[in-house]
């Protein structure tokens, strides 16, 4: 039988770059956050899935050992910047199917600063410089543009409401407040038209959730309980004469979320997806279903999908503002979702959502994606 | 499995000057690189070459070369540090006279 699955805390560290801090006290740092969210305590716990794209193999245990050694079972979880949902979605399983009552999910990274690629052993293409994030987003910027799909100054948007909005969330990497898209243009040329504000910093931070099944809920809280409505992983296919690209995968894993928890894109109120690019969110926007390829550059313009706006995305900041502390942001994505759906967000406040939907890409170009969706 | 002999030419389908030395490239910043629609529809990532970002159009006619890249920092495969890489390149279609 499948049950109802509620997050009853959810906590993170801010997003930053601490290389001298070890990777076990910045993800013990989010767990005890999110106990204390909770109200449990470390010894409560039976059961971790610890996501990390960068660190050890086992940084799970290494952030049990910093807490206290309980003995208890841990997973990690590695699927790229995908790590975070997938641990989240695991750990969902796992309470609905009844194999714990109770469960933390977590992710924990510290990515070095500059294009991730280098993490990767080499090879042909990448010697030959042909294989390269900053070079594809370039040129989808140039397609898009080319296919008068979006304008340069409408991707630029979404980069300046990001950067904006992470200036409303204490925990962000960066508080660079914008005046407008000059702002972005003006930035440093990386892969032309794509300046420097068009891209997310990497960086250091973790972030925990926990999950558990009503019946616990109800010890340490009282409804209205915020539950994991379902979700879902892709991977890409062949498509014969077509690049691998991130959109595909992100349309199918919706597609597929949707159908699990009943719900549909029309009945979102907060979303956060994957910016990774600001070219990006705007693709994502579409294949998440949210609004028309024909409707989004014009959205984005007349604010849409701001804070205030009727599709609010990417509220915390995104990747682009907030950071991206890889396998840490599908977790953080939820930590916001979770205090929007609770009316503890603050500034960056949407008004009274019920639904929320979390999203992100790992991997080359989409190579892990998920969706997943909470609801009250 | 079988093996088809693509083609030489196609249209360019997007282009780039990367300006950020990537991971493991070893030739020198900044440099163009696109992607080609060869006449069978696939695409193909490739550096460009024989012009400058100026002289380039998306749909414009590219043909393949073959350009030395650089040499090898460290090994890759069975390639020693210091190996001179041939790799593929497509320029703007020359009309022979």
């Amino acid at each position: 039988m499948m049950r109802n699955v509620v997050i009853l805390g959810v906590g993170m560290t801010d997003f930053g770059r601490f290389p001298e801090r070890p990777v076990a006290k910045v993800g013990a740092e989010a767990v005890l956050a999110s106990l204390k969210d909770a109200g449990m305590g470390w010894k409560e716990i039976p059961a971790v899935y610890c996501a990390h794209a960068m660190g050890r193999t086992v940084d799970g245990q290494l952030v049990e050992a910093e807490l206290g050694h309980t003995g208890i079972p841990i997973v990690n979880v590695s699927n790229a910047c995908a790590g975070g949902g997938t641990a989240a979605l695991m750990a969902y399983q796992a309470v609905t199917m009844g194999l714990y009552d109770l469960v933390l999910a977590m992710g924990v990274d510290q990515a070095p600063p500059g294009p991730l690629g280098g993490l990767f052993p080499p090879t042909v293409e990448g010697a030959l410089g042909i294989d390269t994030w900053l070079g594809k987003y370039a040129m989808k910027i140039q397609r898009a543009i080319h296919e008068r799909r979006y304008t340069l100054d409408q991707i630029a948007m979404a980069s300046v409401k990001n950067h904006n909005n992470a200036c409303l969330n204490p925990r962000s990497q960066y508080k660079i407040h914008m005046n407008g898209v000059e702002d972005v243009h003006r930035s440093r040329m990386i892969a032309d038209p794509m300046t420097l504000y068009h891209c997310c910093p990497t960086g250091d931070g973790a972030a925990a959730v926990l999950f558990c099944t009503e019946e616990i809920a109800r010890r340490h809280t009282t409804p209205p309980f915020i539950k994991f409505a379902g979700g879902a992983l892709t991977s890409q296919t062949f498509i014969r004469g077509e690049l691998a690209d991130t959109r595909e995968v992100t349309a199918r894993a919706a597609k597929k979320a949707y159908e699990i928890c009943g719900i549909g894109p029309e009945d979102l109120d907060v979303i956060e997806l994957h910016d990774n690019f600001a070219v990006s969110e705007l693709e994502h926007i579409v294949d998440l279903g949210l609004c028309r390829e024909e409707e989004v550059g014009h959205f984005m313009e007349e604010g849409v999908f701001h804070i205030t706006g009727s599709i609010p995305v990417n509220v915390s900041g995104g990747l682009l503002g907030k950071g991206h502390p890889t396998a840490a942001t599908g977790i953080a994505q939820l930590c916001e979702i979770v205090w929007q759906l609770r009316g503890q967000a603050g500034q960056r406040q949407v008004n009274h959502p019920k639904t929320g939907l979390s999203h992100s890409c790992g991997g080359d170009e989409g190579m892990a994606t998920y969706v997943n969706i909470l609801k009250k | 499995m079988e093996k088809v002999p693509l083609s030489r030419i196609g249209k360019l389908f997007s282009f780039t000057t990367v300006r950020v030395k990537p991971p493991h490239f070893i030739g020198e910043v900044p440099y163009l690189v696109g992607v080609v629609e060869l006449l069978e529809g696939e695409r193909i990532k490739t550096l460009l070459t024989g012009c400058d970002q100026s002289g380039l159009e998306i749909g414009m006619e590219m043909e393949l070369v073959i350009e030395s890249v650089g040499r090898l920092k460290g090994p890759l495969g069975k390639m020693e540090a210091g190996t001179e890489v041939l790799g593929w390149k497509f320029r703007p279609l020359r009309k022979e006279g």
